[in-house]
C-alpha cells in the first residue's frame, strides 16, 4: 500500500483525481440537501448531525485534496565512495526486551555505508542491552536521567556525537541494508532537513491488533503521506527517518516539551525554512501493538501530543504555505473523529428510546447520503491501491473513546508523559473496551425497546440497521481484544497473499484468459520495457 | 496468481478452495438445480391472479400480426414477446397456466444458460453458483411465473452476454453473429435491454483503448484514455466487429425508432412515482431504487415487509466496508461484468432520477452480470464461511419464497380473478361493467368468458387525442353515454392507491348519487374493489358502442 510501481503512477494519480472530483460532487450534493432541503424535526439533534457531517466532509475533502497531489521523489543511490558524509544510526531503547532490540541492532549494523556508526541510546539502563556492544560493532550511550523522554535521549546523544546525518530507529524497527542508499540521496538539496520512510509491522501476520494498526498505518504511509509530500508537508514520524544534523542544531535540538516530539520538530523545522521529503519505500520493519490496550496507549499518546501542539504550542507559522497549513490541520482534525462517531452512535438511540430524530423526511436521506459515502469508500479503496482493509477503517472508528479522551485530557488532564508502546503480548483484559461494551449494551437495549414500543416499522428497522452496523464495529473490537492472535493457518495465508502481491514489483500478472487477458500480457511487456529502461 | 491475491480472512486462495467440479459433475449439478428450480416455479405458478400487465399481454397477443406491429409501436414495449405469445396462445391455450408457461419456459432455459455463461467467465464452480442463484432467487421465480417478457429478456441477455464474451475471447465471427442476433432480439423484447448494450459498448471501447495503449491495468476511471477513440478503432478487430454487430442490432429499429420517439410517454412522462418512500423532492426518486434492490434480493412481499426490508439499507454500507478489504485490482473479465452489470444498473438509477423507472423487473437484463459476479463471490468463500453463507441464504430464500408465493397481502398481487368471478356470478343481461381506471378493463375482459357478451366500459373514456377525459364534466357526459338505460351497474376499481384514480372513482360514485343509483353490493378484495349500483332515474336514450374497447 505504501507505494505504487512507477509504470502505473500516472494512471493511478489521474484516476485518484477523477475519483476525488466525483466524491466531492457527491459530498456537495449531500451537504446541500442536508443544509437547505432537509426539514429539521428536532433542532438540537439536527445541529449535532450537521456538525458531524460537516466535520466528516471536511476531513474527506482534505483526503481528496491530499491524494490528488501525491508526489514520488526520484530515488537514486548515491556514490558513497566519492562522498564524505558521516552517518550515525540511533536506536532508542527504553525497557524493550533484549530479543527485540538485538534484531534491530543486527539490522542496523548491516546498513550499507562506508562511514556509518550504530549507537544504542538506552534509557532503560539494561545490562543485557549494554552487553550487545560486545557482540556487535555498536556504541552504547546511557544517561542518568530520563528527562525529555525520547527527545531527551536523542538530544543527549547529539551532545556527544557530531556527524553530518543521523537516523533514528525505535527499538523494534529493523532497518534493511539499503536504508541509507534509498534516503541519503534526497539530501542533495541543502534545505532538506529530514527524509522519512514508512513504518510497517512485521508481526501483522500473527496478531490481529498489529495487523489492524498496520493497515491503518498503511493508508497513512501510502496515499496520505505521499500527498503531504506533494504539499511539502511530510512530517517526521520519529522512527525510520534520517535527519540532517545542522538542521536539528538550527532549531535547538529535539523539542522536549511535547510527547509527540517528531511532529513538533517537523513544525519547528518548517518554521526555520527547512523542507522535508518522504520516500515511500519500505526500508525498515517493526513491531506493532499486540494488544488493544497497547494500541489505545499509542493512539492516546499520538492524539494528546497532536492536540497539545494544536492548542498549546502555536503550530502555525507565517512561513507555512496554505497547502502545508492544510495538511497539518488535517493531521490535528483526525483526533476529533471520535466525537463525530459518538453523534452517529447516539442518533438511533434517540429515535428508538425517545422517538426523536434530526430530520423530518428520513426517506430522502439515503438518496443523498449513499452516493457520497459509497464514492468516498471507493476513493479510499482506490487510493490505497485496493490494499486497504476493513480493519483500517474499523480501528479508526473503534478508537472513539481514546480520541475523545485525548481531547479532554489535553485541557483537564495532568502533564502528558511519554509511554513506549509495548511490543509484546500482555495479559488479555476487557478493560480497554469497557466503553465499547457499555455502548453495545445501550445500543442493543435501544433496539429491543424500539421494537417493543413502536413495533415492526420501517423507521425502527432503519435505526436498528444502524445499530447493527455499530455493533459490528464495537463488538468486533471486543472480540479482537479477547482474541488478538491469528490462527496459524490464517497467518500463513495472509503472508502468502502479501508475498504474491509483492511479486508485482518483479512480474506483472500473467494472462489468465486469451484475448481479454492480452491486457495483462501487454502490461507485462510494458513493464519489462520500462524496467529495462530504468 | 489472481485468485491468490484475493485471499483474505473470508476468501480462500485457489489451493484452499473446494476443487472445481468436473464437466460431468457440473452438468449433473446444473440439471439437479434446474429441476429443483423448475419445481419451485411450477408449485406456485397459479397461486396468484393475473395482474393488469399479464391480462394486457393476452389482449395484445390476441391481435393479428399487423395490428400488433401497428399498436405496439405506440406502446411502451417492443413487439417480439407479443408476437411469440400470439402463436403460443393460439397453439397452447389462453388459460392462466398456459399463458404463464411461456414465461416459465424461458425461465427454465435461463438456468442451464447461466451455467454456460458463468462457467465460461469464471469456471464451473462459479457456473454452478450462478445457476443456483437464478434457480432459487425469489425475483427470478416471480418473473418466471408472470406472463410478461422478463424471462425472454433474461434469456436474450444471457445469450448476448455469453456471446460477446466468447466473441472477444475467440475473435470468431460466428460468435459476433450470434451476439448481434441475440442482442437485436433482446432490443425487440424490452427497451431497457439497451442499457446492457450500451454498457457492453462502453466495455468494448475501453478494451480497445487499453489494448491500443497497452499500459493500463485498471480499466475503470480511465477518463483520460477517451481522448482520441477514433484512432483506436481503425486497427482493432473487436471494435470493428462490435460496430458491425451494432449495425445489425440497430438496422431493424430504423423504421421503428421514429414511431417510438413519438410516444406520448416519451414526451410526457411514463409513470407516476410509486411513492413507496413518499419522495418529497420533485425529480429525485432514489427510494424506488432501494425498494427495487430490496425486491431483487428478497422478492415480492407485502407493503410493510417491502418497506422494512428496504429500510435496512445501512447494512449495505457495512457490507461495502467489510468488502473493501477483499477488493483487489479486478481482472478483465470482472471488469466486463462490472461494466455491464453495475454500471448498467447505475445508469438506470441515475437516468431514473428524472423519471421513476424503477420497476425492479426493468433491471432484468443488467442483472445477468450481477448474478455471475455474486456467484463468483460465493465461489471464493472459504468452506466454513461458505457453509454459513449458504445456510443463511437458503433460509432467507425459503422464507421469501413462501411469503412471496402464498401471502396474499403482496404489493404486487391483486385479487383480480376473484373480482371478475364476483361480477360473473351475479351478472345479468343488461348490466353494465364500469372499470376504473380505463386500462384495467383488460383484466375483466380476460377473466370473463370470451364466448359470452359483457358490457365492459372503461372509465374515463380516452379522447381521440389519446388522453383520458377525466374532468368531472366530461366524465359525467361519458358516463351518461356508457351506462345508458342500465339499472344495474358494476363498478370495478383498482389501483386506488393512486390519487388520480381514486379521484376518478369518487367522481363516478358522485355521478351514481346524482342519478339516483344506490350501492347494493360492495366487495373489497386485495387491491381491487367491486361494487354494484342499482336504481337510476335517468331517461333512457340511444346507447352507442361505448368507448375504449
Amino acid at each position: 500500500m505504501t507505494d505504487i510501481p512507477s509504470w502505473r503512477r500516472r494512471a493511478y494519480l489521474r484516476s485518484c483525481r477523477v475519483l476525488a472530483v466525483l466524491s466531492a460532487a457527491a459530498a456537495i450534493f449531500y451537504l446541500r440537501w442536508l443544509l437547505f432541503a432537509a426539514k429539521p424535526e428536532n433542532h438540537i439533534l439536527y445541529g449535532f448531525l450537521v456538525a458531524a457531517e460537516v466535520f466528516n466532509i471536511a476531513q474527506s475533502t482534505g483526503f481528496w485534496i491530499t491524494i490528488s497531489k501525491q508526489r514520488w521523489p526520484r530515488v537514486s543511490v548515491p556514490d558513497f565512495a566519492s562522498s564524505n558524509e558521516y552517518v550515525d544510526i540511533f536506536i532508542t531503547v527504553c525497557g524493550e526486551p533484549l530479543s527485540v532490540v538485538e534484531k534491530t541492532v543486527a539490522g542496523a549494523v548491516g546498513i550499507r555505508h562506508p562511514r556509518v556508526r550504530v549507537w544504542i541510546l538506552d534509557d532503560g539502563g539494561s545490562p543485557q542491552i549494554r552487553d550487545l556492544r560486545d557482540r556487535y560493532p555498536v556504541g552504547y550511550l546511557h544517561r542518568t536521567s530520563r528527562n525529555g523522554a525520547k527527545a531527551g535521549n536523542i538530544n543527549f546523544a547529539l551532545e556527544q556525537l557530531f556527524v553530518d546525518f543521523f537516523a533514528v530507529f525505535d527499538a523494534d524497527q529493523v532497518p534493511k541494508p539499503e536504508f541509507l542508499e534509498m534516503t541519503l540521496g534526497q539530501f542533495a538539496d541543502d534545505k532538506i532537513a529530514f527524509v522519512q520512510t514508512p513504518q510497517v509491522y512485521r508481526d501483522r501476520w500473527i496478531n490481529r491488533v498489529s495487523g489492524g494498526a498496520h493497515d491503518q498505518q498503511g493508508l497513512f504511509y501510502g496515499p496520505i503521506l505521499r500527498g503531504k509530500n506533494g504539499f511539502g508537508a511530510a512530517f517526521s514520524c520519529g522512527t525510520n527517518v534520517v535527519y540532517r544534523r545542522s538542521a536539528i542544531d538550527a532549531v535547538g535540538g529535539f523539542p522536549e516539551d511535547s510527547i509527540t516530539e517528531d511532529l513538533r520538530l517537523s513544525l519547528l523545522l518548517l518554521d526555520h525554512g527547512y523542507k522535508s521529503e518522504y520516500v515511500p519505500i519500505v526500508v525498515a520493519e517493526g513491531l506493532g501493538p499486540m494488544t488493544v490496550s497497547a494500541y489505545f496507549n499509542q493512539q492516546l499518546r499520538w492524539g494528546r501530543g497532536g492536540l497539545e501542539i494544536l492548542f498549546k504550542r502555536r503550530p502555525y507559522s507565517a512561513k507555512m504555505t496554505a497547502g502545508q497549513a492544510l495538511q497539518y490541520s488535517l493531521g490535528f482534525l483526525y483526533w476529533f473523529t471520535g466525537w463525530a462517531y459518538l453523534i452517529y452512535l447516539a442518533m438511533p438511540v434517540f429515535f428508538l428510546l425517545g422517538g426523536i430524530r434530526p430530520i423530518m423526511t428520513p426517506n430522502e436521506y439515503p438518496a443523498h447520503f449513499l452516493p457520497y459515502v459509497l464514492l468516498s469508500l471507493l476513493t479510499i479503496v482506490y487510493a490505497s491501491d485496493f490494499q486497504v482493509t476493513f480493519d483500517a477503517l474499523w480501528f479508526t472508528l473503534a478508537s472513539f473513546p481514546v480520541q475523545m479522551k485525548s481531547l479532554v485530557s489535553t485541557f483537564i488532564g495532568g502533564s502528558a508523559k511519554f509511554v513506549v508502546t509495548p511490543k509484546e503480548r500482555g495479559a488479555v483484559s476487557i478493560r480497554p473496551v469497557r466503553w465499547h461494551l457499555l455502548t453495545s449494551v445501550m445500543l442493543f437495549g435501544a433496539a429491543i425497546a424500539g421494537f417493543l414500543h413502536y413495533g415492526v416499522t420501517p423507521s425502527v428497522f432503519n435505526n436498528v440497521a444502524w445499530i447493527v452496523a455499530h455493533l459490528v464495529i464495537l463488538l468486533g473490537f471486543v472480540i479482537l481484544t479477547l482474541r488478538p492472535a491469528r490462527a496459524p493457518a490464517e497467518a500463513i495465508l495472509l503472508a502468502e497473499e502479501a508475498a504474491v502481491h509483492d511479486l508485482e514489483w518483479l512480474d506483472p500478472p500473467a494472462p489468465v484468459v486469451p484475448a481479454i487477458a492480452d491486457w495483462e500480457a501487454a502490461l507485462s511487456a510494458k513493464s519489462q520495457t520500462e524496467s529495462s529502461n530504468e | 496468481m489472481e485468485s491468490v491475491r484475493r485471499a483474505g480472512v473470508l476468501l480462500a486462495p485457489r489451493g484452499q478452495r473446494t476443487r472445481e467440479p468436473t464437466r460431468l459433475e457440473g452438468v449433473l449439478l446444473t440439471l439437479a438445480i434446474t429441476v429443483a428450480g423448475t419445481l419451485l416455479r411450477l408449485l406456485s405458478l397459479n397461486s396468484r391472479s393475473f395482474w393488469l400487465d399479464e391480462a394486457t399481454s393476452v389482449r395484445q397477443a390476441s391481435w393479428t400480426l399487423p395490428i400488433i406491429f401497428e399498436r405496439m409501436s405506440k406502446n411502451v414495449h417492443p413487439p417480439l414477446f407479443h408476437i411469440l405469445l400470439h402463436y403460443w396462445v393460439r397453439y397452447v391455450g389462453r388459460d392462466e397456466i398456459s399463458v404463464r408457461s411461456f414465461a416459465l419456459l424461458f425461465g427454465v432455459i435461463a438456468m442451464p444458460l447461466v451455467y454456460w455463461v458463468g462457467t465460461m467467465i469464471y469456471g464451473r464452480r462459479a457456473g454452478v453458483f450462478s445457476v443456483a442463484i437464478v434457480a432459487f432467487s425469489p425475483f427470478f421465480i416471480w418473473y418466471s411465473q408472470e406472463a410478461r417478457m422478463y424471462t425472454l429478456m433474461l434469456f436474450f441477455a444471457l445469450l448476448s452476454t455469453g456471446c460477446i464474451y466468447r466473441a472477444m475471447e475467440t475473435r470468431l465471427n460466428r460468435w459476433w453473429v450470434a451476439y448481434a442476433l441475440s442482442t437485436a432480439a433482446g432490443m425487440f423484447t424490452h427497451y431497457f435491454f439497451a442499457f446492457l448494450v450500451v454498457t457492453q459498448g462502453l466495455f468494448v471501447l475501453t478494451y480497445v483503448i487499453i489494448h491500443r495503449e497497452r499500459d493500463l491495468q485498471v480499466l475503470g476511471l480511465s477518463a483520460a484514455r477517451w481522448s482520441h477513440p477514433w484512432r483506436i478503432l481503425s486497427d482493432c478487430p473487436e471494435a470493428e466487429a462490435w460496430l458491425v454487430s451494432m449495425v445489425v442490432v440497430i438496422a431493424p429499429h430504423v423504421w421503428w425508432i421514429p414511431k417510438v420517439l413519438g410516444h406520448q410517454e416519451i414526451t410526457g412522462g411514463i409513470y407516476q412515482s410509486l411513492s413507496y418512500g413518499n419522495t418529497a423532492t420533485p425529480g429525485w426518486h432514489f427510494n424506488e431504487v432501494i425498494l427495487a434492490a430490496g425486491q431483487a434480493l428478497f422478492g415480492m412481499h407485502s407493503d410493510l415487509a417491502t418497506r422494512n426490508l428496504s429500510a435496512i439499507w445501512p447494512l449495505a454500507i457495512t457490507a461495502a466496508f467489510l468488502a473493501s478489504g477483499h477488493v483487489r485490482r479486478a481482472s478483465a473479465r470482472t471488469w466486463f461484468l462490472i461494466y455491464t452489470g453495475i454500471f448498467g444498473a447505475l445508469m438506470i438509477a441515475v437516468i431514473g432520477q428524472w423519471e421513476p423507472i424503477y420497476e425492479v423487473r426493468y433491471f432484468t437484463a443488467v442483472a445477468v452480470p450481477l448474478v455471475i459476479l455474486f456467484a463468483r463471490l460465493l465461489s471464493e468463500f472459504r468452506t466454513p464461511v461458505l457453509q454459513v453463507v449458504c445456510i443463511t441464504l437458503v433460509a432467507v430464500v425459503l422464507v421469501a419464497y413462501a411469503d412471496q408465493s402464498y401471502n396474499p397481502n403482496s404489493i404486487v398481487k391483486w385479487d383480480n380473478r376473484e373480482a371478475a368471478g364476483t361480477v360473473y356470478r351475479n351478472y345479468r343481461p343488461g348490466d353494465v361493467i364500469l372499470v376504473v381506471p380505463y386500462y384495467a378493463s383488460s383484466i375483466v375482459e380476460y377473466y370473463l368468458p370470451p364466448e359470452e357478451y359483457f358490457a365492459v366500459r372503461p372509465v374515463p373514456v380516452i379522447s381521440p387525442s389519446g388522453k383520458p377525459r377525466n374532468s368531472p364534466a366530461l366524465l359525467y357526459q361519458d358516463l351518461s353515454q356508457q351506462v345508458g338505460p342500465a339499472t344495474r351497474v358494476w363498478l370495478v376499481s383498482t389501483f386506488l392507491e393512486t390519487s388520480r384514480i381514486a379521484q376518478d372513482r369518487s367522481n363516478v360514485v358522485e355521478w351514481f348519487r346524482l342519478n339516483g343509483y344506490s350501492r347494493t353490493e360492495d366487495v373489497q378484495l386485495h387491491r381491487i374493489r367491486v361494487s354494484l349500483y342499482e336504481g337510476g332515474t335517468r331517461k333512457p336514450f340511444f346507447l352507442g358502442q361505448g368507448g375504449g374497447q
